[in-house]
C-alpha cells in the first residue's frame, strides 16, 4: 500500500494513539484466537487420550469453572507473551496497532503480564478511551502504556511519514 | 502329338494345336450354355445316363475323326514334301521363288501388324466389357446387406488391442514432442507469476489497509462525539504524535 492510493482527506495516523473502534476490533480478533487455541488444546488432549487409551475418540467435557479458568489463564499468557515478544497480538497485527510503554519502548515482562491480567479481567476498560484525552484505556492508565497505530512495523517505510513523527521530533 | 488328358500343356505340333483349339471351343460352348441356362432361370438337369453316353460318344467320334484326318493329311504332306520341293525347285525359276518369298514376307509383316492391332482392339474391348460388367455387378450388390452380415463384434473380438498397443512406441512419440518447450510457452502466456503477485500480495494489503482506514475513521468519529458530550474542544490525540514511535525512530 502506498500513500498515493490513500484517500486525501485521511490524516496520517501512524504513531498516533488508536481509538476505541480499532482496539475493540483487535480485542475481538484476539478472543477468536483464544477460542481457536482452546479448541486446539482440547483437540490435542482428546487425540493424546485416544492414542494412549484407545477408542472411542471423544472431546473432554470439563467443568465450566475449569474451562473458564483455563481460558482466562490461556488468554493472559497469550496476551502477555505477544506484547512482551512482539509488542502486538494477532488482533493488533491485523489492525496495525502496537502496544508500548509510555516511553515508547517495549514493555517489561511484569508490566505485560499485569496489563494482560487487567485486560482479561476488565475488558470494559476499553470504554475509557473516548473519555481519556490521550486515548488511554483503564489498563493503560493503571499500567502506564499506550497503543498507537503502526501499520507497517517499526522499521517500515511509513513510520517516519509526514505528520506522524517528524512534526513531534 | 500330345496326350489329350495330360495336365502338361500340349506340345506345339500342328495336330496338338488343332486338338487344343477344338477342346477350347467345346469347353467355351459348354460353359456358355450352362451360364446362359443359369442366368435364364433354367435349372440344368442331370442328363439321362444313356443320353449322356450317346452325346459323349458322338463327341468322341468327331474328335477321333478329326484326329485321324489331320494325322493323314500331315503324314501325306510329310511324305510328299521332298518330292514336291524338288519338283518346285526344278520347275519354278529362282527369280520367281525370290519374288514369291518377298511377297510372302510382305504379307507376313502386314499380317503381324494386323494381328497386333486386333489384339489391342480386343484388349480395349475386353476392358470396356469388364468395366461395364463390374459396374453392373456393383449395382446389383446390396452393400447394406453385406454390412448386416458383417459381424463387427466378432472382428473386434479377434483384434488384440494389447498387442497393437505394445507395438506402439510411446517413448518414441514423446521423444518427438518437446513437452518442456510447450509447457514453458503455456506458462509464459499465462504469466502465473503476475497473477500470484496480484492476488497474493497487493490485494490483501490493500484490503487490510482499507479496513484499517475505516476503523481509524470510526475512531475519530467516536472521539468527536465524546468530545462534544464532554463539552471539550477536541483532544489532541489526532494532532499530537505519540512518544513511543519517536523514540523508536531515534533508536533507528
Amino acid at each position: 500500500m502506498t500513500a498515493s492510493t490513500r484517500p486525501s482527506g485521511l490524516p496520517v495516523v501512524q504513531g498516533l494513539p488508536a481509538g476505541i473502534v480499532s482496539r475493540t476490533v483487535a480485542a475481538a480478533v484476539d478472543v477468536l484466537v483464544l477460542l481457536a487455541l482452546l479448541f486446539l488444546l482440547e483437540l490435542g488432549y482428546a487425540a493424546a487420550r485416544f492414542l494412549l487409551t484407545g477408542p472411542p475418540f471423544t472431546f473432554p467435557e470439563p467443568d465450566p469453572v475449569v474451562t473458564a479458568v483455563l481460558g482466562y489463564v490461556l488468554f493472559v499468557v497469550y496476551l502477555a507473551g505477544s506484547w512482551f515478544l512482539g509488542g502486538r497480538t494477532v488482533g493488533d497485527q491485523m489492525m496495525g496497532l502496537r502496544v508500548t510503554g509510555r516511553s515508547g519502548r517495549r514493555m517489561s515482562p511484569g508490566r505485560a503480564l499485569l496489563r494482560a491480567v487487567l485486560c482479561a479481567l476488565v475488558p470494559v476498560g476499553l470504554l475509557w478511551i473516548p473519555v481519556s484525552r490521550r486515548g488511554a484505556s483503564l489498563q493503560d492508565l493503571l499500567v502506564g502504556t499506550t497503543v498507537v497505530h503502526d501499520w507497517y512495523g517499526s522499521t517500515g517505510p511509513r513510520l517516519g511519514g509526514p505528520g506522524g513523527l517528524t512534526s513531534g521530533g | 502329338m500330345s496326350v489329350p488328358d495330360s495336365p502338361t500343356p500340349p506340345e506345339p505340333s500342328p495336330d496338338g494345336t488343332f486338338l487344343h483349339a477344338t477342346r477350347l471351343a467345346l469347353g467355351l460352348t459348354d460353359l456358355a450354355v450352362r451360364t446362359a441356362a443359369r442366368a435364364g432361370g433354367v435349372r440344368v438337369r442331370e442328363r439321362h445316363p444313356t443320353a449322356a453316353a450317346a452325346s459323349d460318344a458322338a463327341l468322341g467320334l468327331a474328335l477321333e475323326a478329326q484326329h485321324r484326318l489331320s494325322s493323314a493329311l500331315l503324314g501325306a504332306a510329310e511324305r510328299t514334301a521332298p518330292a514336291t520341293r524338288a519338283a518346285v525347285r526344278g520347275l519354278v525359276p529362282s527369280g520367281a521363288t525370290d519374288a514369291v518369298g518377298r511377297r510372302v514376307a510382305h504379307w507376313s509383316a502386314r499380317g503381324a501388324a494386323e494381328r497386333l492391332r486386333a489384339r489391342n482392339e480386343a484388349l480395349s474391348a475386353a476392358r470396356r466389357l469388364v468395366q461395364v460388367l463390374a459396374a453392373a455387378v456393383l449395382d446389383e450388390i446390396d452393400l447394406d446387406a453385406v454390412a448386416d452380415r458383417l459381424d463387427v463384434d466378432r472382428v473386434a473380438s479377434r483384434l488384440d488391442v494389447d498387442r497393437v498397443a505394445s507395438r506402439i512406441d510411446i517413448d518414441a512419440v514423446l521423444a518427438r514432442v518437446d513437452l518442456v518447450t510447450y509447457t514453458e510457452l503455456v506458462l509464459e502466456e499465462m504469466d502465473i507469476g503476475r497473477v500470484v503477485r496480484d492476488t497474493g500480495g497487493s490485494i490483501t494489503a490493500e484490503t487490510l489497509d482499507a479496513f484499517r482506514e475505516q476503523n481509524a475513521r470510526a475512531d475519530r468519529l467516536v472521539q468527536r462525539i465524546a468530545d462534544r458530550l464532554l463539552r471539550r474542544a477536541g483532544t489532541d490525540s489526532t494532532n499530537r504524535p505519540a512518544a513511543g514511535p519517536v523514540r523508536q525512530v531515534e533508536a533507528l
